[in-house]
């Protein structure tokens, strides 16, 4: 049987070349494990080897990224490997993004899997963590051996192509990908066994543990209402009658914008509310309950905001995955940014 | 309150023309059930099929599904929908086990239907993921009649989109009529043989120093002893009402995944599994259940408010609560969590993960206190489906393209029971 090709990422202290005074080192590579790659191929055992460790100098690759990254992806593609390993970094930043570049690198264009190891609280984690399998070592060197035993046992796996168990067995960071399996038991069991643990006061374990979602900072207060132009947006489904664009109740993909040009109120004849996840029946009756043309027409006539908008976006809120939503939000933005919108009012339901 | 269940085991279920019952066989007379279903004007038309389990079928447009159950005298089943008003969970139930009625239909004027389709494969690994997968169905494909189907009539009007017309509420509660008329009219035949098996349910004082637990039931499109919940405060109910009929299902735009069917109600996992564990390992001291509030937050407070209340009544000191799923009903079912917490009331909550990507964290709403959840699986996910030989129930999917017959790539939300958080089947999901 042949042996799996491995090449080894790391920055020019593990390849032995030098510290901080050598950090600008040109990416390089060399036959064979070097240093740290030795402990690899020992913990990859009989089946693969470390054909090449490729290295690069970690303030080089800070300093020209794209450029780095190029010319290491194609030393590492030279040599035809089944799985790349990079790092570990430990609790080291510039490396550690460097091991995350590459190791993405790897994946998207080589396509080939990779594998990396840092610490938990190294700051690369955070923008790789999603897209790459991370195993968690400790802050320093001190954690190299039992780091580089759970990679390569990791990476054996997905170079493989053998189906990975859940992150805390297998040792790496959650990607946050969330995956409907069937259980031992029915969920009646677990909840009433979980229940039980935890009053007897027992350490339990969630099945679904809590999100921590990005908070948005307020942005600076607009300057002059009086001249502003203001913008509508809503969440809450407000349509023209009929639905034209064929806006989804629930789960939406796509938005849709639609003109108030010459609308002083909306009317219950001309719009409706195709939302799916509230009571319509007072939005439909009066569609202006959702989307406040009426009141934002006054303040335009009494001069308390300087216009508003003659078109507004909307989408239906209900079951809009995250993903979608941030997009939409990305999209709207840059066309109220384009159009010199100073305050959105934006309405959920 | 003690409820005594005979169960009878129902090994095969055929249609012929007389309604008798020997040898494990229940055989239905066809004229005598199409006639008593289409006594009502609802219906233009009735089909009756009989599938088994391994069957190449697949059921669409399932609407709602029941367990044939009987009370005989002064006992009443399914009241209101069935039988009187009474007070079920106690006395004597007849039950057929192996067996199940299932209601399907194409939607009337005005009936919302984004979240109404439901499928029950009798053959792979859907079958594995539904309750009746492995049980012989009698489906019952409903044809509304005219009326029903006239959208320019006053009430086919959608006022509010997500329980549609008042014509489409109305048929919704027709069908379950049906459902549970045929469910009973089979367990009255059996009814009067020997039982197999006898089980009680009698909630006997427990010893003292065991948990004394709640189960917070949200209900969404259902409703108890006939009535909709909808604006009314929490309140009490026994488990063994729960587990007797005075819970069903009305609304069938509710995602199939974790629509608690009238089936789920009957056979509810939590309940059958804290009465298991009453007086070994805990005390089941009752199960409080309120609405899937309207969209003001005050109301929101006030039934999380007015639960958390009844469970301190109960003497809880834990307690299981399930998500009927959407968004509106995640706020008052996480304000619950929080209340209940700050009470002293240690909470486990169940819940279906019904949004986004498998990126996306899948929360609509919580509070920090939420750190107990047991996962009953995100239904965003596609199960692969084969083709098959036979579809019932309807042509088309509602919102899926394509033949329903042929293999399919669908989501979970599609299968019914699948997730429901009533606890009964085995799907979680984990983070990778």
């Amino acid at each position: 049987m042949t042996k799996l090709r491995v090449v080894h990422y790391v920055n020019q202290f593990f390849a032995g070349i030098g510290g901080e005074d050598r950090a600008s080192e040109a990416p390089d590579v060399r036959a064979g494990a070097v240093g740290p790659g030795q402990l690899l191929e020992r913990a990859l055992g009989a089946s693969a080897e470390v054909v090449a460790t490729v290295h690069c100098g970690d303030d080089f690759f800070a300093e020209h990224e794209d450029e780095a990254a190029a010319t290491v992806l194609d030393l590492i593609a030279r040599h035809q490997p089944d799985l790349i390993v990079a790092g570990p970094a430990f609790n080291a930043g510039r490396y550690g993004f460097a091991c995350g570049r590459v190791c993405r690198a790897v994946e998207e264009t080589l396509k080939i899997p990779a594998v990396t190891g840092m610490y938990p609280d190294n700051p690369a984690v955070e923008l790789y963590r999603p897209s790459l399998y991370i195993v968690a070592s400790g802050p320093n060197a001190m954690s190299m051996p039992a780091t580089l035993e759970r990679m390569a046992a990791l990476g054996l796996k997905r170079a493989r192509g053998e189906r990975l168990g859940e992150p805390r067995e297998e040792g790496y960071l959650a990607r946050g990908m969330r995956f409907t399996e069937v259980a031992s038991d029915s969920a009646a069991r677990r909840a009433v066994d979980m229940l039980l643990a935890s009053v007897r006061g027992e350490a339990v374990l969630t099945e679904w543990p809590l999100p921590d979602y990005d908070r948005v900072p307020p942005p600076t207060p607009i300057k002059d209402i009086r001249r502003a132009t203001i913008a509508l947006v809503t969440s809450g489904g407000i349509v023209p009658k009929g639905n034209p664009d064929r806006i989804e109740s629930t789960y939406a993909t796509k938005w849709k914008k639609y003109s108030l040009a010459g609308i002083k109120a909306l009317t219950s004849d001309g719009w409706q509310s195709i939302h799916g996840g509230y009571d319509t029946t007072r939005a439909n009756e009066d569609p202006n309950r959702v989307l406040p043309v009426d009141v934002l027409r006054d303040l335009e006539a009494e001069g308390a905001i300087g216009r508003l908008l003659d078109q507004y976006w909307v989408f239906v809120g209900s079951g809009a995955s995250t993903t979608n939503a941030r997009r939409f939000a990305e999209q709207m933005a840059d066309e109220l940014r384009d159009l010199s919108v100073e305050g959105v009012i934006f309405t959920a339901t | 309150m003690k409820l005594e269940v005979r169960t009878t085991a129902v090994r095969d279920m055929r249609l012929s023309g007389a309604t008798r019952f020997a040898g494990g066989v229940l055989e239905i007379d066809r004229g005598e059930l199409r006639k008593l279903i289409l006594e009502d004007s609802a219906f233009a038309d009735v089909t009756l099929d009989v599938v088994r389990p391994g069957d190449s079928v697949r059921i669409i447009h399932v609407m709602d599904a029941a367990e044939p159950r009987f009370k005989p005298d002064p006992g009443s089943s399914f009241p209101t929908f069935v039988g009187p008003p009474r007070t079920v969970g106690e006395g004597v139930t007849h039950r057929l086990s192996g067996v199940a009625v299932l209601t399907a239909s194409e939607a009337v004027a005005g009936e919302p239907t984004y979240w109404r389709e439901a499928v029950v494969d009798m053959t792979g690994p859907g079958a594995a993921l539904t309750a009746f997968g492995a049980t012989t169905n009698l489906v019952l494909t409903l044809r509304p009649s005219a009326s029903f189907l006239d959208t320019s009539r006053p009430d086919a009007t959608i006022e509010n989109i997500m329980v549609g017309s008042s014509l489409a509420q109305r048929y919704n509660r027709s069908v379950r009529v049906a459902e549970l008329k045929t469910a009973a009219y089979l367990a009255r035949t059996v009814g009067e043989f020997e039982a197999d098996q006898i089980k009680t349910y009698e909630l006997t004082p427990a010893p003292a120093g065991l948990p004394r637990v709640v189960y917070f039931y949200q209900l969404s499109g259902a409703t108890v002893y006939g009535e909709p919940m909808d604006g009314m405060l929490p309140t009490l109910i026994h488990p063994n009402e729960v587990l007797d009929g005075a819970i069903v299902n009305v609304r069938s735009n509710v995602h199939a995944s974790n629509r608690t069917s009238t089936h789920a109600n009957q056979h509810h996992g939590l309940i059958e599994e804290l009465y298991a564990r009453h007086g070994r390992d805990l005390d089941f001291r009752g199960v409080i259940v309120y609405p899937a509030a309207s969209d003001d937050i005050n109301e929101k407070e006030l039934l999380a408010e007015y639960a958390v209340k009844l469970a301190r009544m109960l003497g809880a000191d834990a307690a299981c609560a399930s998500y009927a799923g959407g968004g509106h009903p995640a706020v008052e079912f996480m304000l619950i969590c929080r209340k209940s917490e700050r009470a002293g009331i240690r909470t486990v909550l169940v819940m279906p993960e019904i949004y986004g990507t498998p990126d996306d964290p899948g929360f609509v709403y919580f509070v920090p206190e939420a750190e107990r959840i047991v996962s009953t699986g995100r239904t965003t996910q596609v199960a692969e489906l084969p083709a098959v030989e036979r579809v019932i129930g309807g042509d088309a999917f509602f919102d899926v393209p394509g033949p329903p017959g042929a293999g399919q790539h669908l989501l979970y939300r599609y299968l019914l029971g699948c997730g429901t958080s009533a606890g009964n089947g085995r799907l979680t999901a984990r983070t990778y």
